[in-house]
């Protein structure tokens, strides 16, 4: 229902690069958004530009006990089961139920959960040794142990378990050698290969799987019975923060305080995850405090600052919009103008993505600089940039040999700058984008004709049969910055990104590079050079970086909301208090 | 006679029902991306492990196959032998005939408790609407026939047209902005706009009273707008007939002549009207749904539609199908039973 960008909502998991455009996606409004995969590896480095109001204002000094917060979503859940998790509000109820080995913070950095440490990588950088604190239970008393994870995991990636069908089989399957319990308090997990996002991607909940599972519980039935268990909405034994109480389904889903969780008891008693109308009705529903906590639309969120009783917290969010030229000549008689990459720059210089920012976003947005959001801890915002400058765009393309016809649309050997500028129908934020995009460009001779297309064409004509000639659409990022997906050349069609079938093997060895270095700080430098090399080529230029707007009753404490931590990780929630303990 | 009138009614429901789940399934195949979205999608899944999933979700057999399964004649003709017609069936399971709707694609929950568990909502909220609408509309109607041209005969005129002119969704987002937020800015007592009780605390009955009072009013203000007007123009013909007349010439009081004579003959064309809406009742009011987050079978259809959830969809449609013609089938019951003159054929 919610016409609003939703980006961010879409895919902030792995689950999303797994199941790249999901069904949940248009469940929850629009679709829109692809998938990359991301990561992280070890290191606790900070980055300073992220928003959120973490940290800072963190006190429990005068906490209250007892209470509820309602939390409003315009989506019911779907599976709350790690193995089957597919969209971020099963997400967001699942991770307050199992915890996960490790979890991330507002900064994307890994930190420890179910265990005491992030581990390092062996000196081969195959294999990561988890100790588990000592003394964790089930909701039921049984121990939490090392064989509990092992489990968990051999139902991702044993062959006997192949009946389960785990989501995240073909990766368990790709990347994980082995997960053994070498006694009660150490798990051992050896990789197949390197692969710098293993531990973002299987250890935390977050950009992809890693709760885990009460063996005990769950060794009972057999595989082909997993996929339709009730225990998939309704868990019986969890480990979490809190434990289930009740689902209604279409109108709320509740759990409460978990009295056996290992970091001891949460102060709020009760946390309502309430179906609501849209992100727009969020606003009114904070207003007369029938919500506490809630995302709320673009357009909204001026006429929230008026209300006394909520805060508002923005951010910028991993995800971003851009626009994809398609360069393949094969597909289409296009690429003989994208093909020339003076006309990509200059279509991008025409572009005033300050004014951009301002009216299509209300904004909450900010212009992007480079090809990856500016949350990710790879961000770096290369030298090359492309100020808006509609004298020099035109300029651009009279040098480029692109002449004005007396229609005023340029032309070149015979080929008129002309194409269709594509994206998802419904979603309104880019049906807008479009508008104005064809309309800038319209200002330097080129005329462009904008349709908007069901998103299951548009992922299709992106990924498969690559017959289009410019696509607009928005990316949800993972906590990790590895590009591969969108960029290397092994990735155009067969389902993957790179519908613009961008080529250039610097770009593929450097993105092998990136994942196969696990030291962050040597690869945060493989990265800047990808986006100093991206930020030339542009292939597929970014327009904006949207932001992250919730609102937050100002009875609700602590509640440290930032870019990485909306949805699975909340690290910050056992601080979460209501100052009026009702 | 009613015996027969039955039996001829339930056997030309039939084709109509077959005609809906054919029609509902060949719409769904041939809709917009493929049949799961996603699942080719996945850059990590190989074309091998796209083919087994297809296969385990029955997509790799001919479609009459599908259909077949889907309905429950594929169980009927494997459990008497015939399964060898049907090239290229594996894994037939109980369909619709056997009272399965199958399992969401969304979900993976069964089709047929979702659709049971969000029946009660809409049930009390489209019939809540109802009452409303004709508890409302008589008197409504009944006033401006007897005052016809007067000021509140025009008001009533007015309100009538905008029931029809105003959106619904229009009307829903005004009266939460004032009986809600407004309310609640003015430190009133303010009416909930969301779901069908208050999380945590609610669940009592004047709390649910509370939340289903603005999507029932938005809901019977267009009933209401079109009941009133029936009853207005029925009464004034009504109250031109001879017998009307005859019961005047004869020193009946006003009153008697009205609501004796009158009313009782001028409601019959209401009750067709009313009978009409009765397939509303399961079919869900998908605008105040959306609009109030009502957990009803509308906004469930419309969700799971958005969400490409194909079985559900699926089984909405037919479920909402064959309640469709036992509602029509209700209102002509009730027709003959209030009008003598209608006699069932």
């Amino acid at each position: 229902m919610g016409r609003r960008d939703v980006s961010e909502n879409e895919f902030a998991d792995f689950e999303r690069f797994l199941n790249a455009w999901s069904r949940r996606d248009f469940l929850r409004g629009m679709g829109g958004s692809l998938a990359v995969t991301t990561f992280l590896a070890g290191g606790m480095e900070l980055l300073a530009a992220c928003g959120g109001n973490s940290g800072s204002q963190t006190s429990t000094q005068n906490a209250k006990r007892g209470g509820h917060v309602v939390e409003g979503n315009p989506t019911d859940i779907a599976n709350l089961n790690p193995l089957y998790i597919n969209d971020v509000y099963s997400q967001t109820i699942a991770y307050r139920l199992y915890d996960a080995l490790l979890s991330v913070d507002n900064q994307a950095s890994l930190v420890p959960n179910l265990a005491t440490d992030v581990p390092k990588v062996s000196s081969d950088g195959l294999s990561y040794t988890f100790k588990l604190h000592k003394g964790v239970q089930w909701s039921d008393g049984q121990p939490l142990t090392a064989d509990d994870v092992a489990f968990t995991y051999q139902l991702m990636y044993a062959p006997e378990w192949k009946g389960a069908k785990a989501r995240y089989r073909p990766q368990a399957e790709q990347y994980i050698q082995s997960v053994t319990a070498a006694d009660p308090q150490t798990v051992v997990i050896k990789t197949t290969k390197v692969f710098a996002p293993f531990l973002i991607t299987f250890c935390t909940g977050t950009s992809g799987t890693g709760g885990i599972l009460p063996k005990h519980v769950w060794e009972k039935l057999k595989p082909e019975a997993m996929p339709s268990s009730e225990m998939n909405n309704l868990p019986t034994v969890v480990s979490g923060a809190m434990v289930p109480v009740k689902w209604d389904k279409g109108s709320q889903y509740v759990i409460k305080r978990n009295d056996n969780w290992f970091r001891g008891k949460t102060y709020i008693d009760q946390h309502v995850f309430k179906v609501t109308p849209s992100f727009v009705a969020n606003a009114n529903l904070l207003k007369t405090g029938e919500i506490d906590i809630g995302i709320v639309d673009n357009s909204v969120w001026d006429d929230l600052a008026n209300s006394q009783s909520v805060n508002r917290v923005a951010f910028t969010r991993p995800s971003y919009d851009y626009y994809l030229h398609n360069l393949d000549g094969s597909r289409t008689p296009k690429a003989a103008i994208f093909g020339d990459s003076q006309v990509r720059k200059a279509l991008y210089t025409a572009l005033d993505k300050k004014k951009i920012a301002d009216k299509v976003y209300f904004g909450q947005a900010t212009p992007a600089d480079s090809v990856m959001s500016s949350v990710q801890w790879a961000h770096t915002t290369p030298k090359t940039q492309y100020p808006y400058d509609l004298a020099k765009a035109n300029k651009m393309l009279d040098d480029a040999g692109w002449k004005k016809g007396p229609d005023g649309i340029r032309s070149k050997g015979g080929v008129k700058m002309e194409w269709e500028l594509r994206t998802n129908a419904g979603n309104a934020v880019r049906e807008t984008l479009i508008t104005v995009l064809a309309d800038q460009w319209k200002q330097i001779g080129a005329n462009v004709a904008t349709k908007p297309v069901q998103f299951p064409q548009l992922v299709t004509q992106l990924s498969q049969t690559r017959d289009f000639e410019m696509i607009l659409l928005g990316i949800s990022e993972n906590a990790d910055p590895d590009l591969t997906q969108n960029y290397k050349s092994t990735s155009i069609g067969n389902g993957a990104l790179n519908g613009s079938g961008y080529k250039n093997p610097e770009i593929d060895s450097l993105l092998d590079e990136g994942v196969q270095t696990v030291d962050r700080s040597k690869r945060k430098d493989v990265y800047a050079k990808i986006q100093d090399i991206l930020m030339q080529d542009l292939p597929t230029p970014l327009v904006t970086y949207p932001k992250g707007l919730w609102g937050i009753s100002k009875r609700v404490q602590n509640f440290g909301v930032g870019p990485w931590t909306q949805y699975g990780a909340r690290p910050w929630y056992k601080d979460v208090y209501v100052s009026d303990g009702k | 006679m009613l015996l027969r009138f039955l039996l001829r009614r339930a056997l030309a429901a039939i084709p109509v029902v077959v005609g809906v789940t054919l029609i509902t399934f060949l719409l769904m195949h041939s809709a917009a991306g493929s049949y799961v979205p996603g699942l080719s999608l996945n850059p990590n899944l190989t074309p091998k492990d796209v083919e087994q999933l297809r296969s385990e979700l029955g997509l790799d057999q001919p479609i009459y196959v599908q259909y077949l399964d889907w309905i429950g004649v594929a169980w009927i003709m494997q459990k008497v032998g015939l399964a060898g017609v049907l090239v290229g069936a594996h894994g037939i399971t109980p369909g619709l005939l056997q009272g399965s709707f199958g399992h969401s694609m969304v979900d993976g929950t069964a089709v047929g408790g979702q659709i049971f568990e969000r029946l009660p909502n809409t049930i009390l909220l489209t019939l809540s609407a109802i009452l409303l609408g004709v508890l409302l509309s008589i008197p409504l109607g009944v006033m401006g026939a007897l005052r016809r041209g007067s000021n509140l005969d025009h008001f009533f005129s007015f309100l009538s047209i905008a029931g029809v002119a105003i959106p619904q969704f229009w009307l829903g987002l005004m009266l939460i902005l004032i009986f809600s937020v407004k309310f609640h800015d003015w430190g009133l007592p303010f009416l909930p706009s969301s779901g069908t009780t208050t999380p945590f605390t609610g669940g009592d009955l004047l709390d649910r009273l509370a939340h289903l009072v603005l999507p029932a009013l938005v809901l019977s203000f267009f009933y209401l707008a079109i009941w009133s007007r029936y009853t207005r123009s029925s009464m004034l013909e009504v109250l031109s007939q001879d017998y009307v007349r005859t019961a005047r010439a004869k020193g009946m009081s006003e009153r008697r002549v009205t609501y004796l004579h009158g009313l009782r003959n001028a409601v019959i064309p209401l009750v067709t009207l009313v009978g009409l809406e009765l397939p509303g009742l399961v079919s869900g009011a998908l605008v105040v749904e959306a609009v109030f987050s009502w957990p009803g079978i509308g906004l469930l259809a419309f969700q799971r539609a958005l969400a490409y959830d194909y079985t559900m969809v699926l089984g909405i449609v037919t479920f909402a199908a064959v309640l469709v013609v036992l509602g029509n089938l209700v209102s002509d019951l009730l027709y003959a039973a209030v009008d003598p003159r209608i006699r069932l054929q």
